[in-house]
C-alpha cells in the first residue's frame, strides 16, 4: 500500500514537471519575444527560409545592435495558421494575394509609410493590389521583391506556345501541368477564355465556365506543387508545358541542357510580389520598421536580385545595380516586362473559386 | 515455455508429413521455397527499391532525379554539408527523437503492462482511450495541438513538438507490446509472484527481458515516427525547425531536390548502420551472458 | 489497443487472476492505475485537450473573422455532395490499399514467423522497421522515377517488347496513389500481424497438418481465427494513416487522386476555415470509426465461428 502511494506521488511529480515545463517555456519566451521598444532588443522576423540571407541579416544586426530571430515557415498557409493561433512575431513576410485573410482577421497593423525611407521610390506596379494598399489608403505590405508568372514549354517537343489559349486548346501533342493553387489555375483558364485579365474582373459565372473548361481539357496530366516538383515533371518527360511557371524554371532546365523556354502569355503575365507586414500585436514595432527599411534599401535589394534574379521594388536599385543585371532582369521597368503585367491578387469571392475547384480536383 | 527451435521443427515436420504424390514431394518443396523467395524478393524491392534508387541518384551530376545518368559527383553532399540550417534542424530532430523515444517506451510499457496483466473496471475504456491517437489523423492532432498550445499561452518550441510526438507515438508502443504480452504465458507471471516477487520486480526481471525484441522494434518505430514526422511538427514548432520541416521548405526551391535527396540518403544509411551495430553488440552481450538471443526472440 | 483480445487468453488470464485474487487483493485494485495514470494523464491533457478545442470549433462560426456564436452550419457545409464525393473517393483508395497491404503483409508475417527460421527472423523484422527511416517526401520522388512515363517499369517493359508505348496510367492516377500508400505502410501492417502469428503454438499447426488439413483449411480454421485480433489491430493501425495521407496524393495523384486529407488541409491552411475543417474531420472520424467497428464485428464473428 505504501509503495502504491509512493508510486502515485512519483507519477504526480513527473506530470507536474511536464506541465511545469510548458509553463516555464511560455514565460521564458515571453521575455525573449518582446522587449517593447528597446532599440537593442530582438525583432522576430517570421519569413521564408530564402529571405534569411546572412549577407542581409548580419549587416543589420551589426549596425543596429538588434538581434533578429528568424523562425522560418514552409508555406504561406502555415503563416496564417500560426498567426491565427497567436504566434508572436514582429515582421511577417507576405505575398500579395495571401494577405487578405490576415488583414480581415486583424492580424496585421497598417504601416506608417513616413517611417519607410524609400516608400516613394517603390515602382507603382508594386503598390497595386488590395492587400498592399487598400482603397482607404491603408498600407499593409511593404513590397520588396517580385517576378512574373507565365508559360514554360519544351521548345524541342512542341512549337512555340505563346498564350494560355494555345496552351489549353492549341494543336500539339503532349501533356501539361497546372498549378495546384485553385486561384492561379482558374485564373489562367479564365484568361485563356478571354475573361479578366484582372482577377476582380472575372465574374462568378466565368469562374464556373473556367472550371468546366478545365475539366474538359484532357491534356492536363497533373497539378504541380513546388518549383522542384515542376522541374522534375519536365525533365522526366511527363509534360511538355506548364502554366503559372516562372522564368527561373526554364533557366534551371536549360542548365540541365533541356531546351525549356519561358513565355509571357499574350493574355498577360501575372506579377507576384512579396514584402513585409507588421503583426498587429508586434512587441518591437520600432525594430520592425528598421528591419523593413533595411530590406528595402537599394543595397539589400541588389543582394536579392543577384542571388535569386527577382525584380526589385525600389527604383533606387538602378543607382547601384550593374547595367548588365538591369538589362537581364528588366529591373528598370517591372511594370511592363515584355508585355502586359497584371498584379497578383485574390478574388473577393475566393470561397466560390475554392468550391468550384473541388469539381476539377476532387 | 517456448520452444526456440519451434520454427525449424515445424519445417522439418511439415516436410516429412506433407501429403502428395511421392515423386513430387521434393519438387513441391522446391517450388514452394522458390515462390517464397520470389515473394520476399518482391517485397524487398518494394521496400528498399526507392532507397537504392535515391542513393544512386544522389551521386548523379544533375538536378533531375531520373535517367539519363549524367556523371558521378559528390557535389550534392558537399552542398548539404555547407548548409547551416540543415545541421541545426538535424540537431533539433535528433534532440526531440532521443527524448521522445525513451519516454514513449516507458509510457508504452506501463500502459501495456496495466492493460494486459490486470483485470479492472474501465480496462476496455482505458485501452480504447490510449488507442485513440492511433486512429486520429496526424493533421488533426497537429492543428489541435497548435490551437491548444496557443490557447494556453504556451510558446511553440521543441518542447511542444516533443509533447505531441509522445502523444502520437507511445500508443503504438502500447499496441505492439500488448500484442506481445498477451501471448506471454501467464504461468510465468504466476510463478514469479509465487516466488515472492512483487509486480514491479516481475516486470523488470521476467517480463521485460522477454519483450526485448518488441521493445527494440518499438524503439525504431518511435524514433522513426518522431524523426520523420512532418505534419505534427509543422504545426507545433516555433523558432527551431525540425529536419522534415527543413526538407519541406527546401524542396520549394527549384534546384535543391538532389541536395535534399543526398542528405536523406545519408541519414537513412546512418540510421541503418546504427541499428545494425547496436543489434550486433546486443547479440554479443547476450552470448557472453550465455543466452542465445534466439531464445528471447522466439519467446 | 487491446481491442479484441483472444477469448482463450482472456480465459487463461481470468483463471490466473482468480487464483491469485486473494493474495493480491490489496494492491490489485489500484495497481493498474498506478501504471496507467501517467499515460492516461498525458493523453487527457495533450490529446483530449486539443481535440476538445477542435470539437468546439466545429460548432462555432469562425470562418475568417468572428468567433463565438454556436452553429451547425459547419456540419451542413461539411456534408456537401462535393466533399462527400471526395470522401467516397478517399475511402475507395484507402480500402483498396488496405486490402493490398493485408494481402502482402499477411503472408509475409507468416513467412517471418514460421518459415524463415530463427536466424533470419529478427534481422528481417529490423529490416522492415528500418525501411521506414527514409524521409517520406523524398521516397515519393523515388516512386515517380519508378512509375513515371520514362520510369523504370515502362523502360523495362518496353525493352522487353511487352509494350510499345509507355503506360500512362502508372502515375498520376488512383493506381499510383494506392501503390505508394501500400509501400509506405507495409512495415506497420507486418509487425502487428507478425506479433499475432507468434501467439500461435507451433504444435497446433503441426496437429492440423498431421490431421491432414491442407493449407487452406489450416489457414481458414487455425491460423486466421487465432490471428483475428492481430488482424483487426492491423486494420485499425493502418486504415487511418491511409485515409489521412496527403503527401502521396499531392505528388503522384494527379488530379484524380485527391483525397479528403488534402481537402481538410486546404480548409485549415489555405482558407482559414477551421470550423468547417473541424467538422469535416469529425465526419471523417465517424466514417473511419464505422470501418473499424465493422471489421471488429467481422473478426469477432470469425473467431466465434471456429471456436464451435
Amino acid at each position: 500500500m505504501k509503495r502504491t502511494i509512493i508510486s502515485i506521488a512519483a507519477l504526480a511529480l513527473v506530470l507536474a514537471a511536464c506541465s511545469g515545463g510548458t509553463t516555464t517555456t511560455s514565460a521564458g519566451a515571453g521575455s525573449s519575444g518582446g522587449s517593447g521598444g528597446d532599440a537593442s532588443g530582438t525583432v522576430v522576423f517570421f519569413g521564408y527560409e530564402d529571405s534569411f540571407l546572412p549577407g542581409v541579416l548580419d549587416p543589420f544586426e551589426q549596425a543596429t545592435g538588434i538581434e533578429v530571430k528568424t523562425p522560418a515557415f514552409a508555406d504561406e498557409d502555415e503563416t496564417e495558421a500560426k498567426l491565427r493561433a497567436g504566434f508572436d512575431a514582429d515582421v511577417v513576410e507576405l505575398c500579395s494575394g495571401e494577405a487578405g485573410s490576415l488583414i480581415e482577421a486583424g492580424l496585421l497593423q497598417p504601416i506608417d509609410t513616413t517611417k519607410i525611407t524609400d516608400w516613394d521610390a517603390i515602382f507603382p506596379s508594386f503598390k497595386e493590389g488590395e492587400d498592399v494598399v487598400d482603397e482607404d489608403g491603408n498600407v499593409w505590405i511593404v513590397p520588396l521583391q517580385g517576378g512574373p508568372f507565365g508559360i514554360v514549354y519544351l521548345a524541342d517537343e512542341v512549337d512555340p506556345i505563346t498564350s494560355y489559349e494555345q496552351l489549353f486548346f492549341g494543336e500539339y501533342d503532349g501533356d501539361i501541368a497546372v498549378s495546384e493553387e485553385p486561384v492561379s489555375t482558374i485564373w489562367d483558364m479564365a484568361m485563356a477564355l478571354g475573361y479578366g485579365p484582372r482577377v476582380d474582373d472575372i465574374t462568378d459565372e466565368q469562374v464556373v465556365a473556367a472550371v468546366d473548361a478545365l475539366i474538359d481539357v484532357d491534356r492536363i496530366r497533373t497539378t504541380w506543387s513546388e518549383d522542384g516538383d515542376l522541374i522534375q515533371l519536365f525533365a522526366t518527360g511527363e509534360i511538355v508545358a506548364a502554366a503559372h511557371a516562372t522564368p527561373d524554371i526554364a533557366e534551371a532546365l536549360q542548365e540541365e541542357d533541356i531546351n525549356a523556354v519561358y513565355v509571357a502569355p499574350a493574355e498577360g503575365q501575372i506579377l507576384w510580389k512579396c514584402g513585409h507586414g507588421i503583426a498587429a500585436d508586434a512587441q518591437n514595432v520600432d525594430a520592425a520598421y528598421r528591419l523593413i527599411d533595411h530590406y528595402l534599401s537599394p543595397e539589400m535589394q541588389l543582394v536579392f536580385a543577384e542571388e535569386y534574379g527577382y525584380l526589385a521594388s525600389n527604383s533606387k536599385i538602378l543607382d547601384v545595380a550593374p547595367p548588365e543585371l538591369i538589362e537581364e532582369l528588366h529591373l528598370d521597368d517591372p511594370g511592363s516586362v515584355d508585355l502586359v503585367t497584371i498584379p497578383e491578387g485574390l478574388p473577393d469571392n475566393e470561397d466560390l473559386w475554392d468550391d468550384q475547384w473541388q469539381r476539377f480536383a476532387g | 515455455m517456448v520452444d526456440s527451435r519451434r520454427s525449424t521443427t515445424i519445417r522439418e515436420r511439415s516436410a516429412r508429413t506433407a501429403p502428395g504424390p511421392a515423386l513430387t514431394i521434393a519438387t513441391r518443396r522446391r517450388l514452394t521455397a522458390a515462390m517464397q523467395i520470389a515473394f520476399m524478393t518482391f517485397v524487398a524491392f518494394v521496400l528498399f527499391g526507392p532507397v537504392v534508387i535515391l542513393a544512386v541518384f544522389s551521386f548523379n551530376d544533375s538536378i533531375i532525379l531520373g535517367f539519363p545518368f549524367k556523371g558521378l559527383t559528390v557535389s550534392w553532399y558537399a552542398e548539404a554539408w555547407a548548409e547551416p540550417d540543415l545541421w541545426s534542424s538535424l540537431a533539433a530532430s535528433l534532440k526531440v527523437a532521443l527524448v521522445v523515444t525513451p519516454l514513449c517506451l516507458l509510457l508504452g510499457i506501463a500502459s501495456a503492462f496495466a492493460l494486459t496483466r490486470f483485470r479492472f473496471r474501465f480496462r476496455g475504456a482505458a485501452g480504447g482511450f490510449i488507442a485513440l491517437p492511433l486512429i486520429i489523423p496526424w493533421l488533426i492532432i497537429g492543428v489541435g495541438g497548435l490551437l491548444f498550445f496557443s490557447s494556453t499561452g504556451a510558446q511553440l518550441d521543441l518542447v511542444t513538438v516533443g509533447i505531441m510526438h509522445v502523444v502520437i507515438a507511445f500508443p503504438l508502443v502500447t499496441a505492439l507490446l500488448s500484442a506481445q504480452l498477451f501471448r506471454l504465458d501467464p504461468h510465468l507471471h504466476e510463478a514469479a509472484l509465487d516466488l515472492g516477487a512483487n509486480e514491479r520486480t516481475t516486470l523488470r526481471l521476467v517480463i521485460l527481458p522477454l519483450l526485448l525484441p518488441t521493445l527494440a522494434a518499438s524503439a525504431i518505430f518511435v524514433f522513426s515516427w518522431s524523426f520523420n514526422n512532418f505534419i505534427v511538427s509543422f504545426f507545433t514548432a516555433g523558432f527551431e525547425n525540425t529536419f522534415p520541416i527543413w526538407v519541406f521548405s527546401t524542396l520549394r526551391r527549384a534546384r535543391d531536390l538532389p541536395m535534399v535527396n543526398a542528405i536523406s540518403t545519408l541519414i537513412s544509411t546512418a540510421q541503418v548502420a546504427f541499428v545494425i551495430v547496436a543489434w550486433q553488440l546486443l547479440r554479443r552481450a547476450m552470448e557472453r551472458r550465455g543466452q542465445d538471443i534466439r531464445d528471447i526472440v522466439a519467446g | 489497443m487491446t481491442a479484441a483480445p483472444d477469448p482463450r487468453q482472456e480465459d487463461q488470464q481470468l483463471a490466473l487472476e482468480a487464483t491469485y485474487a486473494g493474495k493480491r487483493r490489496g494492491a490489485s485494485r489500484w495497481a493498474p492505475w498506478v501504471y496507467l495514470s501517467g499515460p492516461v494523464a498525458i493523453l487527457l491533457v495533450f490529446f483530449a485537450g486539443p481535440l476538445g478545442i477542435l470539437a468546439i470549433y466545429s460548432f462555432q462560426e469562425r470562418s475568417r473573422t468572428g468567433d463565438g456564436s454556436w452553429t451547425f452550419d459547419n456540419y451542413v457545409a461539411a456534408l456537401q455532395p462535393r466533399y462527400l464525393e471526395t470522401a467516397a473517393n478517399t475511402v475507395i483508395i484507402a480500402l483498396v490499399a488496405m486490402i493490398l497491404l493485408l494481402a502482402i503483409a499477411y503472408p509475409l508475417a507468416y513467412l517471418i514467423a514460421f518459415r524463415v527460421g530463427a536466424r533470419w527472423e529478427i534481422p528481417l523484422l529490423l529490416a522492415l522497421a528500418l525501411s521506414d527511416e527514409l524521409n517520406p517526401l523524398i521516397r515519393i520522388y523515388a516512386w515517380r522515377t519508378v512509375l513515371g512515363r520514362n520510369g523504370l517499369i515502362n523502360t523495362v517493359l518496353e525493352a522487353l517488347g511487352i509494350i510499345q508505348a509507355p503506360l500512362d496510367w502508372l502515375i498520376f492516377t488512383k493506381f499510383s496513389v494506392i501503390v505508394v500508400l501500400t509501400a509506405s505502410w507495409l512495415p506497420y501492417a507486418v509487425i502487428p500481424l507478425y506479433a499475432a502469428m507468434k501467439t500461435i503454438d507451433g504444435r497446433v499447426l503441426e496437429a492440423a497438418r498431421d490431421l491432414g488439413a491442407g493449407w487452406w483449411v489450416t489457414f481458414r480454421k487455425v491460423v486466421f481465427p487465432l490471428t483475428a485480433a492481430g488482424f483487426l489491430a492491423t486494420i485499425v493501425i493502418v486504415f487511418i494513416p491511409l485515409i489521412s495521407d496527403f503527401a502521396a496524393p499531392a505528388l503522384v495523384g494527379g488530379k484524380s487522386g485527391r483525397m479528403l486529407a488534402s481537402v481538410i488541409e486546404d480548409l485549415f491552411l489555405g482558407r482559414g476555415q477551421w470550423g468547417v475543417g473541424s467538422a469535416l474531420t469529425f465526419v471523417l472520424l465517424a466514417a473511419s470509426g464505422a470501418v473499424v467497428w465493422l471489421s471488429y464485428k467481422i473478426a469477432d464473428m470469425n473467431s466465434l465461428d471456429t471456436s464451435r
